[in-house]
């Protein structure tokens, strides 16, 4: 059951009362258990696009469905997309409030009919899955932890109603690359197990490994729409775009200008690797 | 003769430095014996994981931070001599991570004249300083728009140029590039360098992005608040056990220099830029 943008349009108002138009004229079908990267430069769109799909915006013209039903309708029951869809804010260390970090955490169950027992159980799981022994973090306050740990707690926070659908606004901006492949990893093992994954980053490496469609954005219009192998292996339209390809892609590629035919889907460091010890080895081959 | 002799005067020289902060009385351990030395003109990146101390030992160079033990000079200033704090901050200035959290005032030229200002400077003479403080970072002809309606990386540009207009040796810069995309990072990153190469002027850069470094003079590697290697880029990501040690990722050009030396096929030398890396392997084919 898909998150369906049908036609949405979405301006800004400005101070002098002008409209800033910041999305036009999107469709989109997001289907559940998918991982979509959303690219795009600052100022895209982005972020607009997908508070609009998590119900914080009402788009100007077109509509937002979920599960078939229209989120802005009056009648919609705004609990059940609560539910179903988290979105995680960029830098969301900043917005972590409560005294403790379990209660931090349970936040979002609040108003939920969960027994103490149910919730507690939850919370548990869900800073277990973000790498935390619960009982060492459970009473600590979230000021005290370190900003990697912070940003850890508050995707618990994200994961505590279970949703089906979890969207990232620049979830790996700021951490160094051990903790952006961890956090890469639980995301991709959580998506494996069902959860659907949405994730605007500006980081082409981590979109290229990790998910299987990308979405990229430019003015406010959607311009590719796509598998991650067939977007990233036509690197002179990202250049028009001003957008890169990956390192492992972008090295392929200037092999390829340098008489090296690289393939054009060796997008990951793997590929990358295979193809050019497979040319590497070719050549001693014939050289013996 | 007397410029070469100047070129190679220490501007920071660290012996033992330790730092705990304080939560509520219980201390906590975030820079231990800690030895640093950097050279008049050198571009110098500190690098190490989330945590391991390299904001905490930055903030100490323009004693935004007390040393609590062991001694630090800054351009020949003793960073405990509270009498001389205001003119070691004046030497030695500092641009933050968050770009809107750094500006003063709704108009760039009056933000960028903010430390002149406090700094007592004839009026008369701020003006010109202004502008050329934003001619350096490539901003003129901002001067009366507001810091929010630009782009990241020019946000960034600004606020080096309100650290710029008060003439400092010593330029830290805190992870700058970690809240830009990829463009401002780019930005900033080559402003950064022509900045140094231009002026002269002694540059620290705090950063966890590991090819953010491959152009400095020298890195200085810091994990869990100790200094874990100090040396020129190539020295320290060609050093598998040490990065592996630190828990940091190798650029792609090293890693697959290691990865294919593996596999038995060895490039000449290991390079550490996708340039470099392209040159060596068509060298082979």
């Amino acid at each position: 059951m898909p998150i369906e943008l049908e036609s949405v349009s979405f301006a800004y108002k400005s101070a002098d009362g002008s409209e800033i138009q910041a999305l036009r004229d999107i469709s989109i079908k997001i289907g559940d258990g998918e991982f979509v990267g959303i690219m795009g430069h600052t100022g895209c769109g982005k972020t607009t696009l997908i508070q609009l799909m998590a119900g914080l915006l009402t788009p100007v013209s077109g509509s937002v469905l979920f599960d078939g039903l229209d989120i802005n309708m009056r009648d919609y029951d705004r609990a059940k997309l609560r539910e179903a869809v988290s979105l995680v804010f960029q830098f969301p260390e900043y917005q972590l409030f409560e005294s403790t970090v379990e209660r931090d955490v349970a936040f979002g169950l609040k108003h939920s009919r969960q027994s103490r027992d149910e919730i507690s159980e939850r919370v548990r799981w869900s800073l277990e899955i973000m790498g935390f022994d619960f009982d060492l973090i459970r009473k600590k306050s979230p000021l005290s932890l370190s900003g990697g740990e912070k940003r850890r707690v508050a995707i618990a926070g994200a994961l505590v109603t279970k949703p089906r659908y979890l969207i990232f606004d620049e979830p790996i901006a700021g951490l160094d690359q051990m903790s952006r492949n961890a956090f890469l990893e639980i995301i991709d093992e959580l998506n494996r197990e069902g959860t659907a994954v949405v994730m605007v980053s500006h980081n082409a490496d981590a979109i290229s490994e990790y998910c299987k469609r990308v979405i990229i954005f430019s003015d406010g219009e959607l311009v590719t729409d796509g598998a991650v192998k067939e977007v990233f292996s036509d690197i002179n339209k990202l250049e028009e775009l001003y957008l890169n390809a990956g390192t492992p892609r972008t090295i392929g590629h200037m092999l390829s200008g340098h008489g090296m035919e690289i393939s054009d889907k060796a997008t990951s460091y793997d590929e990358l690797l295979f193809a050019i010890k497979s040319k590497l080895q070719n050549v001693e081959r014939t050289l013996h | 003769m007397n410029n070469t002799v100047h070129h190679n005067s220490t501007v920071i020289h660290g012996s033992d430095i330790s730092f705990s902060y304080d939560f509520d009385g219980q201390l906590s351990s975030a820079l231990t014996d800690i030895d640093i030395e950097i050279k008049k003109g050198e571009f110098v990146a500190i690098l190490g994981q989330n945590g391991s101390g390299k904001s905490t030992l930055a903030k100490h160079f323009n004693a935004l931070l007390p040393v609590q033990k062991g001694k630090l000079t800054v351009c020949g200033i003793d960073a405990k001599n509270q009498s001389e704090i205001w003119r070691l901050r004046r030497l030695c200035g500092m641009v933050f991570q968050n770009p809107d959290n750094q500006f003063v005032s709704s108009v760039i030229e009056e933000d960028v004249a903010f430390g002149l200002e406090n700094y007592e400077v004839d009026r008369e003479l701020i003006p010109d300083m202004v502008e050329n403080a934003l001619r350096l970072v490539g901003m003129s002809g901002y001067e009366k728009r507001s810091p929010h309606s630009l782009s990241g990386g020019q946000k960034q540009r600004v606020a080096l140029a309100g650290v710029l207009a008060l003439d400092p040796d010593i330029i830290v810069f805190d992870e700058v590039t970690a809240m830009l995309d990829p463009m401002g990072r780019k930005e900033i990153l080559e402003e950064i360098h022509r900045l140094n190469k231009e002026t002269g002027k002694t540059v620290v850069m705090i950063t966890h992005y590991v090819e953010e470094t491959v152009n400095a003079d020298k890195v200085l590697l810091l994990h869990n608040g100790r200094v874990a290697g100090f040396g020129t880029p190539r020295e320290i990501f060609t050093n598998t056990e040490l990065m592996q040690r630190v828990g940091l990722v190798s650029p792609v050009p090293v890693r697959l220099f290691n990865d294919l030396k593996a596999e038995g096929i060895c490039l000449k030398s290991c390079p550490l830029t996708n340039e470099e890396l392209v040159e060596e392997i068509c060298r082979l084919s």
